[in-house]
């Protein structure tokens, strides 16, 4: 009941989420350098609307999913900013007292399905459990709920029963999605959702993210390398370069003409099956050591426009053109890379 | 279920092999007195025995017969419970001394083997919980202590502290009085008797489950459904309990197994420092007496006590973790 009255208010408040000036640090301890895997990162995802963030591997982006849910390793910890999720702030709150939002609101799947469960648990208990800890649907009624989900995601209802070593890949990965959805949230995070499928399942998982999302209109934040299956989910698209956003736009104009010098090696880098692999373009060099990045713009030692001013000082994220902003003194030289 | 028809031949497959080690239990039993040098009469038949006695006693066990015929004897017997009379307490049955005993030495390792467990698994948890953190420094470190220190050393430091420093538990002996108004009285009896030897035999056990649950749960807690538990918005103690322990727990349900086996050694000790008459006690007398009837019957019951231990851990193992007799 609660829930309608806050979607309403949340209607008219605009974003589902917003995120403002985040910053997720690891440390071991107090005496510890921070790793500054997230360094103050903005952005906002509406209702039904899908935000994909790509960059490479220990850039931030799965720090960044797992900050939204809250489930940050012991090391880690929001050290500024904040986390607005319909209009309520989640992100400095103690973990204890946002164990309501998580799973019921903010669902995840996870990176790596294939031990997204417990071997020694059914499948069905598993996916139940949420249902059991939110009170989502009445006791009698969860085992009926349980098989639905698994239908909804192609799956045999009877897997239910199984444990998580009988399932495949693929099913795995289904049913983690199943996990993840039922409870209906309001936003779904999905961490490297087609990593480790082979192509056919890929599409099949990414056609059912689209179809569960035009079902029950959550918003999603997409996280993954994978920039062809970023583009296919993605209404807007974040890059994430060394803990930052340095560019975000909608999904075509991004790929059309992007204006942040990574993001077009990014996509320079791109392996058409056409394309015999020794012309694949790479980034030389790699990414920042986050105890301790660069003072100036964070890609400057891998980038081909880099300057003297780029190394003093940080270009901030500007507006480049309509709904696109990219962090880059040269955005406009782009273009000809 | 698919792996229902493959867990009953996993079953089938350990209920096999462990009919095999308990014949070979049986043929050994049966060998190491023959074997032994010098006349096997003089084994089984006491130095002091009067000639009628004697001749009786070898009639009885067909100690004069051809060995098959001893052979098929010594299974009848054992299958009618009759281990022939103790040489030390002529002629008392070895039953008779068994059914006293027994029952003793099972309450000391079912005290020592709950103790262990109910207290040493939590602890481990409770360590990796908070890998890392003083609470698992003092853990482990303590753990390490009674894991290192020698049984016997700490059966008579606790006999020095607890008996003769500060007097408050009894040093020997299972019971304070022959006579007990009822089961209840003589339970509480027993009880305050053995804290010290269940102490002892728990203190290595103990510190033993706290190293295995800890381990195992080091690899299960960076689990992908670990995360996802506490992201479904459960208590810290719920994902501790009902999501990281059970996969964690089948290595040290093979502990549980040897514990048992190796528990009938430390009885041996145990009973030995604190007086305590149980099988272990019966066993070392026995020995010291050359008393052949009890060393084998004694030998027999703590290997079939071990044997049925190991299996029991087993077959538990199909029950805590599907993985396991799911592929054969």
């Amino acid at each position: 009941m609660s829930k309608q009255i806050q979607e309403r208010s949340a209607d008219t408040a605009g974003a589902l989420l917003s995120v403002q000036n985040l910053s997720t640090y690891y440390s071991e301890d107090e005496t510890d350098v921070p790793v500054r895997a997230v360094d103050g990162v903005n952005f906002e995802i509406a209702r039904g609307e899908t935000y994909g963030l790509v960059g490479e591997s220990g850039c931030g982006k799965s720090t960044l999913g797992l900050s939204l849910i809250r489930a940050l390793p012991p090391q880690g910890d929001i050290v500024d900013g904040e986390i607005r999720f319909e209009g309520r702030e989640i992100g400095q709150l103690p973990k204890s007292e946002v164990k309501d939002v998580q799973w019921a609101d903010i669902s995840m799947i996870y990176q790596g399905a294939q031990n997204a469960f417990n071997p020694v648990k059914t499948v069905g208990d598993q996916i139940r459990e949420p249902l059991r800890v939110h009170n989502i649907v009445p006791e009698g009624e969860r085992e009926r709920r349980v098989r639905e989900l698994l239908e909804k995601v192609n799956l045999q209802p009877d897997v239910a029963e199984q444990y998580p070593h009988e399932l495949s890949g693929g099913m795995k990965q289904r049913a983690a999605i199943a996990m993840a959805i039922a409870c209906e949230p309001d936003l779904l995070i999905a961490d490297e959702p087609t990593t480790a499928l082979d192509v056919i399942v890929q599409a099949e998982v990414l056609n059912m993210l689209q179809q569960l999302q035009d079902d029950l209109n959550f918003g999603m934040l997409v996280i993954s390398h994978n920039l062809a299956a970023i583009m296919k989910l993605s209404d807007r698209i974040g890059v994430m370069y060394g803990g930052k956003i340095v560019e975000s736009a909608p999904a075509e104009t991004l790929y059309d003409a992007p204006e942040h010098p990574y993001t077009a090696l990014l996509l320079q880098s791109l392996i058409d099956p056409r394309r015999p692999p020794d012309q694949v373009e790479t980034i030389e060099g790699t990414p920042p050591d986050l105890r301790d990045p660069p003072s100036g713009c964070r890609f400057a030692g891998r980038c081909p426009l880099a300057t003297e001013q780029c190394r003093d000082m940080e270009p901030p994220l500007e507006v480049v053109g309509e709904a696109h902003e990219a962090a880059c003194f040269h955005h406009e030289e782009v273009s000809e890379l | 279920m698919a792996s229902t028809s493959s867990k009953k031949a996993y079953i089938a497959t350990r209920v096999r092999n462990y009919l095999a080690a308990f014949a070979a239990i049986l043929a050994v039993n049966f060998a190491i007195p023959r074997v032994m040098p010098g006349d096997p009469t003089t084994r089984f038949v006491g130095p002091g025995f009067t000639a009628e006695a004697r001749q009786q006693l070898l009639q009885e066990f067909g100690l004069n017969r051809p060995l098959w015929e001893q052979f098929l004897l010594y299974l009848t017997n054992i299958f009618t419970g009759d281990f022939g009379v103790s040489f030390a307490r002529y002629p008392t049955p070895v039953m008779e001394l068994i059914v006293e005993r027994l029952p003793r030495t099972l309450y000391l390792m079912g005290a020592s083997v709950t103790i262990s467990v109910v207290i040493g698994i939590p602890l481990g948890a409770f360590a990796a919980w908070n890998f890392g953190e003083r609470e698992d420094l003092i853990t482990t470190q303590s753990s390490l202590f009674f894991r290192s220190i020698p049984t016997f050393w700490l059966a008579i430091l606790l006999v020095f502290v607890f008996g003769y420093l500060i007097p408050i538990f009894p040093i020997s002996g299972a019971t304070g009085s022959a006579n007990h108004p009822s089961f209840i009285a003589y339970f509480v009896d027993l009880t305050y008797h053995t804290v010290l030897p269940v102490v002892t035999m728990s203190a290595y056990f103990l510190a033993g489950y706290t190293f295995l649950m800890r381990g195992s749960l080091l690899d299960i807690l960076p689990e992908n459904y670990i995360k996802i538990a506490e992201s479904k918005g459960l208590s810290e103690r719920q994902v501790l309990f009902g999501h990281a322990v059970p996969p964690a727990f089948p290595p040290v349900l093979t502990q549980l197994g040897f514990q048992i086996g190796r528990l009938a050694g430390g009885a041996v000790l145990v009973e030995t420092v604190f007086s305590y008459p149980g099988m272990g006690q019966l066993m070392f007398e026995a020995v010291l007496a050359r008393d052949y009837p009890v060393i084998q019957a004694t030998f027999f019951f703590l290997a079939i006590m071990v044997l049925g231990s190991m299996f029991l851990a087993e077959i538990l193992y199909t029950i805590i973790d599907p993985r396991i007799g799911g592929s054969e």
